[in-house]
């Protein structure tokens, strides 16, 4: 089957070319069709959303500034998301050794508080978005990232191995184990609904 | 047309094609998989079920207004046709440094070019009277890094100057800052490390943290994330304040007044054990000393009125004010912060 292209990856293509030709409505417009989706995808890394906003600031305009020796990319989307994991994983690890390096600390502040933590209890039914939110947000970061890539950004493995640097296989394996932890913690969530809601 | 017949719901929501249909669907997709269910109509609820599961998943994940969208794609576009763009350095300060030292800036950040440097040249100048110094001013878009004599690094961000001596030979390290930047220092208690900003002084043995100082604005802030800083007046150590984590000063140019209070979002000062803040039967006066542990804080409380609670709950990553907002309902008391303390008002149990 041939490789699927996300519905106005198109028009980014082409919004691409004439940013990079200096053409400032295609960078602006470039920017508003791709901001949410960076946005959200950067939520998986942080909760701060200021941060956040900043990480994706530094993106565009880094973009902007270097126009003229950026690669013509075919697959503008992806790109924008590995740069922006790129920068977010960069600030981040700038970040904590900060936290590491002072001598007070001691490095304590061990992965206790962080990300690979689950903290789930199963015995919970979810039923609203706002449950399946948190129970998203439980996830290990990685296992959060593939289910964005997946199922907000609708790509497939090959992809998702190629934005995060990892084999085929362990994105299978994050995805599996994402998706057991929601079954486990969602039983609502494969609910039957109206079918015609889904036909536009 | 591929033969879909005896995928699962499960196989469906991972099929590329089946979630490109659902979450960006073309046309030709919409096409195609009607098609497909007109001609295995028993497939439909299982078909569903699926494109309801990848929709939910989807919408799960939306984090942003219509409004924040509209607000930060007009920002670019402002920064874009600004010759020069201006890094924003709010947020990143906010997860920053170990020890976090902010002088408030309040929203002069973009306008700090204009203003006289007055407080900056005042130290500078008096800093040159007694030693050599080197001044080093970032005007680029990045930040620059900035080796002091004695090894400490010192990040400046775009828009900022700072000033020290050639060697640091004196009884202390001093440095003057206008603008923003992250200090990494070297430990020597015997040297302790100042930080001239706006009128206030940042005094530190070896430790890092972020000091933000533009000359235009009237309050300055300290904030402390860990370790331990001393602040005082330019002009006088009296009423020097001693901060520890999740404290602030806060320092009004105009009227002098200099104060401390509780951040308004304390951190964990400690990463906390997974299940410390599972409370089964548990005495409230001890799981406020777990409170009071985790995050560096003061709590009070009268002893005997908390006696006879306890308390039953699973908490995790609620803020501190949370947390206490829970106990205190299900002991039906309430807390107020006074400088940096909180005080529970019980009735007992």
């Amino acid at each position: 089957m041939a490789k699927l292209v996300p519905h106005d990856e198109a028009l980014m293509a082409e919004l691409w070319v004439r940013f990079k030709a200096g053409d400032e409505q295609a960078f602006d417009l470039l920017t508003e069709r791709r901001y949410r989706t960076l946005f959200n995808y950067a939520t998986r890394f942080s909760k701060d959303r200021e941060f956040i906003k900043d990480c994706i600031q530094d993106l565009f305009l880094e973009l902007w500034n270097r126009r003229q020796s950026i690669v013509t990319t075919p697959y503008v989307t992806i790109y924008l998301i590995k740069s922006l994991r790129n920068n977010l994983l960069r600030k981040q690890k700038q970040l904590r050794q900060w936290e590491f390096s002072q001598d007070e600390w001691d490095g304590e502040w061990s992965d206790g508080w962080t990300v690979e933590e689950e903290w789930i209890s199963s015995e919970f039914t979810h039923e609203s978005q706002a449950s399946l939110r948190q129970a998203i947000q439980a996830l290990p970061r990685r296992q959060q990232e593939v289910i964005f890539l997946k199922f907000y950004e609708g790509l497939s493995n090959e992809a998702i191995a190629q934005v995060m640097e990892v084999e085929n296989q362990t994105v299978a394996n994050f995805l599996y184990r994402a998706l057991s932890q929601l079954r486990n913690t969602m039983p609502a969530l494969v609910r039957v609904l109206a079918f015609f809601l889904f036909f536009p | 047309m591929l033969d879909y017949t005896d995928y699962t719901v499960e196989q469906l929501i991972l099929h590329e094609a089946f979630r490109k249909w659902v979450l960006h669907p073309e046309d030709e997709d919409v096409r195609y998989w009607n098609e497909w269910l007109n001609r295995y109509p028993h497939r439909r609820a299982d078909v569903a079920r699926a494109a309801r599961f990848v929709r939910e998943l989807h919408d799960a994940h939306e984090e942003l207004s219509d409004d924040e969208l509209r607000e930060e794609v007009g920002k670019l576009a402002a920064l874009r046709r600004s010759a020069k763009p201006v890094r924003r350095t709010f947020g990143l300060f906010r997860v920053a440094a170990a020890v976090a030292v902010l002088v408030l800036a309040g929203y002069a950040f973009f306008h700090y070019r204009d203003v006289p440097a007055t407080a900056y040249e005042a130290q500078k100048e008096r800093l040159e009277a007694v030693s050599t110094t080197t001044e080093v001013a970032n005007s680029g878009s990045a930040e620059q890094p900035v080796t002091l004599p004695d090894g400490s690094v010192v990040t400046l961000a775009p828009g900022s100057r700072i000033s020290y001596a050639k060697a640091f030979d004196g009884a202390t390290r001093e440095v003057t800052l206008s603008g923003e930047a992250f200090f990494q220092v070297v430990r020597r208690p015997e040297q302790p490390f100042l930080v001239y900003a706006n009128d206030l002084v940042t005094k530190v043995l070896g430790t890092s943290f972020r000091i933000r100082a533009f000359e235009s604005d009237r309050e300055v802030k300290v904030i402390v994330k860990t370790g331990k800083v001393s602040v005082f007046r330019n002009k006088t150590t009296e009423g020097t304040l001693f901060l520890t984590p999740n404290q602030q000063a806060t320092f009004d140019r105009e009227d002098g007044a200099l104060a401390s209070t509780l951040v308004s979002r304390p951190e964990p000062v400690v990463a906390p054990s997974v299940h410390a803040f599972t409370f089964d039967h548990t005495p409230v006066a001890e799981a406020l000393g777990t409170l009071g542990k985790v995050y560096g804080v003061e709590i009070d409380y009268d002893a005997r009125a908390l006696e006879r609670c306890e308390i039953n709950a699973e908490m995790d990553r609620e803020s501190l004010f949370e947390k206490l907002d829970l106990i205190c309902k299900a002991i039906d008391a309430r807390y107020e912060v006074t400088g940096t303390k909180i005080i529970i008002h019980a009735k007992g149990c």
